[in-house]
């Protein structure tokens, strides 16, 4: 084993042999009820359909249970269309790590092989903890996306060691199930950049698939080449240059599940701020009487939802929930931006088109400086201004911040309870929701997560409109 | 679509063996029988029996066979058990374009999807022609291994495209096909250096097991990124621009006839060398020897005569190992796959043989083998010389091995290799059906029906 693989692998063996803070153990816990109505909002997504579709295409010892469909099938297979549903709408967390990625894309794994060897609550909640620290450490250690990478490349090792940590793996075990995790398996940018397709929403369900494959065969003996960060031709060559991974990934007592940030809105991270702030563009004045607005922001911001041509004419919602102009209009018009914002007809609609082209985005050097700190980790600091004008010639301008669900502007319980509810909309009926509310939220008192899992099924009914 | 992809796509959807000559047809076939031998070779593989520990467990209606083990499993599962045996060996056939890799891990995914689709025996000989031109075409544009990538990276494209062919995709769903296999699943050159591990044998397939699921979601309707290639970070990001080269020779050759095929397990650029075998023990008793200098190209000494593979610790790097080969050759008048079982490779008495190997870069035969690049072929020249303690010397040289496309196994030959594998495992009622079924397949309506050939394996 390199130096980097012994790290993890001695850190996934040691995690949790004491057991963890109640306020750690909470902080897990609201990132598992937000990913679990994230689910139920994603199941009916044309992709998560596919990864349905696939699932009941096979039968399984020690299976696992595809969310809300109920049917059973390989952890694999139920982890890859689980993980789309989280995913499909941008709508769970993320963090803002140079190699980032959203952390709850690897839950669905963790559930799958939890459910398949009935690990407890506890055990579960241990492993989504550790698959976090695993993640944010090696993110903020390494350049992945700058280098043309994509985020599955970390969370591949993540979910094979924290899944590794719940099938029992031996130290050796882990080391190859790292190593087939990351040789195999390493996705190109290019899924997020132009034009947007599916994959946008897919391509971690399908890193975090062949993250339990690798633990599953290194389960079984299967070796892999022993240096799979700093061999020759290996991830520091060919991925991102030498690195040094310091775990956990805070000195200060700090958790990544703690700094993790949750998203109101199903947009895209950096347009959350923007979305936030559209009431008050309301306010002051109506769209018509807005001649443009203007907006300066960091270069992460402008490269991802404001710099290509396709943002001002987005023909698919993928490209729709990663664009800003597309994100900001609808929020101005329709006063709210939810799931129906993503139905062709609404990001199709020519009336969306001229408001879109009132809105120009530009790089600011300052923002993009402050944008990473050497001490913000996995947070960022993320600052823009935003520069209304009427036809009047009347003005607002505004510098924007944190916005909701950021770790320096946290969502409450009560915040994660009122999403639930929206994701739940118009799906699952008032009394499973509720079973399912209470299941996630005392995940820790079931001896076996299957339990919980079960509440994730069947749910589907005449729902409730909360609007 | 971007332009590599609209071009590779359009001519996985004009291709045609219609009116193509019976030496290609001859080739095609030649390879696939070739490939399933060496598959009933590596069932009795350790790693075999760890894929098919893992696929077990997962049953599919709809499902492909695994080789030797009976079962039916999902396809991607299948296409890994059945890749592994093909490749674990290295005893399958192999190219030497500038992009390597060995176009036979391509064929169980062909196989499985022929399964899956009731392919006649001529579709899927179609699809095998297409998808080596394919990867060789792609290779030989491209140095993947140099830009320190695995083989896989082309051949998941090449399987998707022929597959997804047999299976009757549209355009659009070849093009997804192609993006899928490509843009989640790019394989390190790790799995290639130093001590190896099983991942030498099984990377290619994971990548394999990867394109299959691509090809399902792609027939599902998953859609991926429309630029993989020259989109802002698509594979070009990495490799620079490259244009597949297709077909690879107008008028041929075509891939599939410049494909070398190995009598024996053994790393390529070891090939010849162990034919001289007999010659050396004819002149000399291994005590008698005091050296043994071996010339070869730059390439092979970097690949085959590192300093772990004096040292050889597992049977992957064994059989990477010139020292080895030659030393255990030497001892036991040939290279078998018992010369790969744990107790041979630890055996100390081998140590001092190999230490009397020298491997020396030669310029001269550096520069053949560069400059000697015919499409995917290349001269793979070795010169031995043995030097024994009474100061006799003796001299060979060989430049194109049994195999070689300049001197290629006949079917005889590949019949006599399957006489090899299946030597006190597979009776001989058996060997009969499985050699009639494969070397038949042109004529057979369903591939099935061969498959069901190797599904078991009667006990002894």
């Amino acid at each position: 084993m390199d130096n980097t693989s012994q790290q993890l692998v001695s850190y996934t063996r040691e995690f949790g042999e004491s057991s963890l803070p109640e306020t750690i153990r909470h902080a897990t816990v609201r990132h598992l009820v937000d990913s679990m109505g994230c689910a139920v909002a994603g199941f009916d997504s044309a992709s998560a359909q596919v990864g349905v579709r696939l699932a009941k295409t096979v039968t399984s010892t020690a299976g696992a249970t595809v969310f809300v469909d109920g049917v059973e099938t390989s952890p694999e297979a139920a982890a890859f269309a689980n993980t789309i549903m989280i995913r499909t709408w941008d709508w769970n967390d993320g963090m803002l790590a140079i190699g980032g990625g959203h952390p709850s894309d690897m839950i669905a794994a963790i559930l799958a092989v939890g459910e398949s060897v009935h690990s407890s609550g506890t055990e579960v909640l241990t492993a989504i903890t550790l698959a976090y620290e695993l993640l944010g450490a090696l993110g903020s250690s390494a350049p992945v996306r700058n280098n043309g990478w994509d985020q599955g490349t970390f969370m591949g090792v993540a979910t094979a060691l924290a899944v590794s940590k719940l099938l029992g793996l031996t130290e050796e075990q882990m080391g190859n199930a790292a190593s087939l995790a990351v040789v195999p398996n390493i996705p190109l940018r290019v899924t997020r950049t132009g034009s947007l397709s599916m994959w946008k929403g897919s391509a971690t369900a399908s890193a975090v698939r062949n993250a339990i494959f690798a633990a599953k065969m290194a389960a079984e003996g299967m070796t892999g080449p022993d240096e799979p960060f700093e061999g020759k031709t290996a991830l520091w060559d060919q991925v991102t240059g030498p690195f040094e991974v310091s775990l956990p990934a805070y000195s200060d007592g700090r958790y990544v599940v703690q700094l993790a940030h949750f998203k109101q809105f199903p947009a895209e991270t950096h347009s959350l701020a923007f979305v936030g702030f559209a009431p008050t563009i309301l306010e002051f004045a109506p769209i018509d009487d807005i001649e443009s607005i203007a907006i300066e922001t960091y270069w992460h911001a402008w490269h991802e939802i404001g710099m290509h041509p396709s943002r001002w004419d987005p023909q698919t919602r993928e490209t729709a929930d990663h664009s800003l102009p597309y994100l900001l209009a609808v929020a101005l018009v329709d006063g709210d931006v939810n799931l129906d914002s993503f139905l062709p007809k609404r990001y199709l609609d020519d009336a969306l088109r001229p408001v879109m082209d009132k809105i120009s985005i530009t790089e600011n050097s300052e923002y993009t400086a402050l944008f990473r700190p050497k001490s913000s980790g996995i947070t960022a600091d993320p600052r823009s201004k935003i520069h209304v004008k009427t036809h009047s010639g009347r003005e607002l301008i505004e510098e924007l911040g944190y916005p909701r669900g950021h770790a320096n502007n946290p969502m409450t319980d009560e915040d994660i309870n009122v999403k639930l509810d929206s994701t739940c909309r118009r799906i699952v009926d008032a009394e499973r929701k509720e079973q399912l509310r209470d299941a996630w939220w005392n995940v820790e008192k079931y001896s076996d997560i299957g339990e919980p899992i079960r509440t994730m099924v069947g749910v589907l009914g005449e729902g409730e409109s909360t609007s | 679509m971007d332009k590599t992809t609209t071009q590779i796509v359009d001519y996985a959807q004009s291709f045609s063996l219609e009116g193509d000559s019976e030496v290609v047809l001859d080739a095609a076939l030649k390879h696939l029988v070739d490939t399933v031998m060496v598959a009933i070779a590596g069932y009795r593989s350790e790693p075999a029996a760890m894929a098919a520990a893992v696929s077990r467990r997962v049953r599919s209606d709809d499902g492909a066979t695994v080789i030797g083990f009976g079962f039916q499993t999902s396809p991607d599962l299948a296409v890994f058990c059945n890749t592994i045996m093909v490749r674990t060996y290295d005893w399958n056939d192999g190219m030497q374009a500038k992009g390597g890799g060995h176009p036979s891990d391509m064929v169980s995914a062909l196989l499985a999807v022929a399964e899956l689709s009731h392919a006649s025996g001529a579709d899927l000989l179609m699809a095998v022609t297409l998808a080596y031109e394919l990867l060789g075409g792609m290779g030989a544009e491209i140095g993947i291994g140099d830009l320190g990538l695995d083989q896989g990276t082309n051949m998941a494209v090449a399987t998707a495209l022929a597959a997804g062919k047999m299976w009757g995709f549209s355009e659009s769903q070849l093009a997804n096909a192609v993006s899928l296999a490509l843009v989640p699943n790019i394989p390190l050159g790790a799995s290639r250096w130093g001590t190896l591990s099983m991942m030498k044998g099984c990377a290619t397939a994971f990548s394999m097991r990867n394109a299959m699921f691509g090809l399902i979601m792609a027939r599902e309707g998953m859609t991926s990124a429309p630029e993989p290639y020259e989109g802002v970070y698509g594979l070009h990001n990495l490799t620079g621009p490259f244009e597949p080269r297709l077909p690879i020779f107008p008028g041929g050759p075509m891939v599939i006839q410049l494909s070398h095929q190995k009598p024996v397990p053994a790393e390529t650029h070891g090939l010849g060398l162990l034919e001289l075998v007999p010659e050396i023990r004819a002149f000399a008793h291994i005590d008698d020897i005091e050296t043994i200098t071996v010339d070869l190209p730059d390439h092979a000494v970097e690949h085959t005569a590192d300093p772990p593979k004096y040292d050889p610790i597992n049977r992957e790097t064994a059989d990477h190992s010139i020292p080895y080969m030659l030393a255990v050759a030497l001892v036991d008048g040939g290279i078998t796959l018992d010369s790969y079982t744990d107790e041979r490779i630890s055996d100390p008495l081998l140590r001092p043989i190999m230490k009397k190997i020298v491997c020396v870069a030669d310029d001269e035969y550096s520069e053949l083998r560069r400059t000697g690049l015919y499409g995917v072929t290349r001269p793979t020249p070795a010169r031995v010389t043995v030097r024994t303690n009474a100061g006799d010397e003796w001299v060979r040289e060989v430049m194109y091995y049994k195999g070689h496309y300049k001197n290629p196994m006949t079917r005889e030959d590949i019949d006599a290799k399957f006489d090899i594998i299946c030597d006190g495992f597979i009776s001989g009622g058996q060997k009969q059906r499985i050699r009639g079924a494969w070397w038949n397949i042109a004529a057979s309506d369903d591939v099935i029906d061969a498959m069901a050939s190797i599904a078991t394996f009667d006990a002894l």
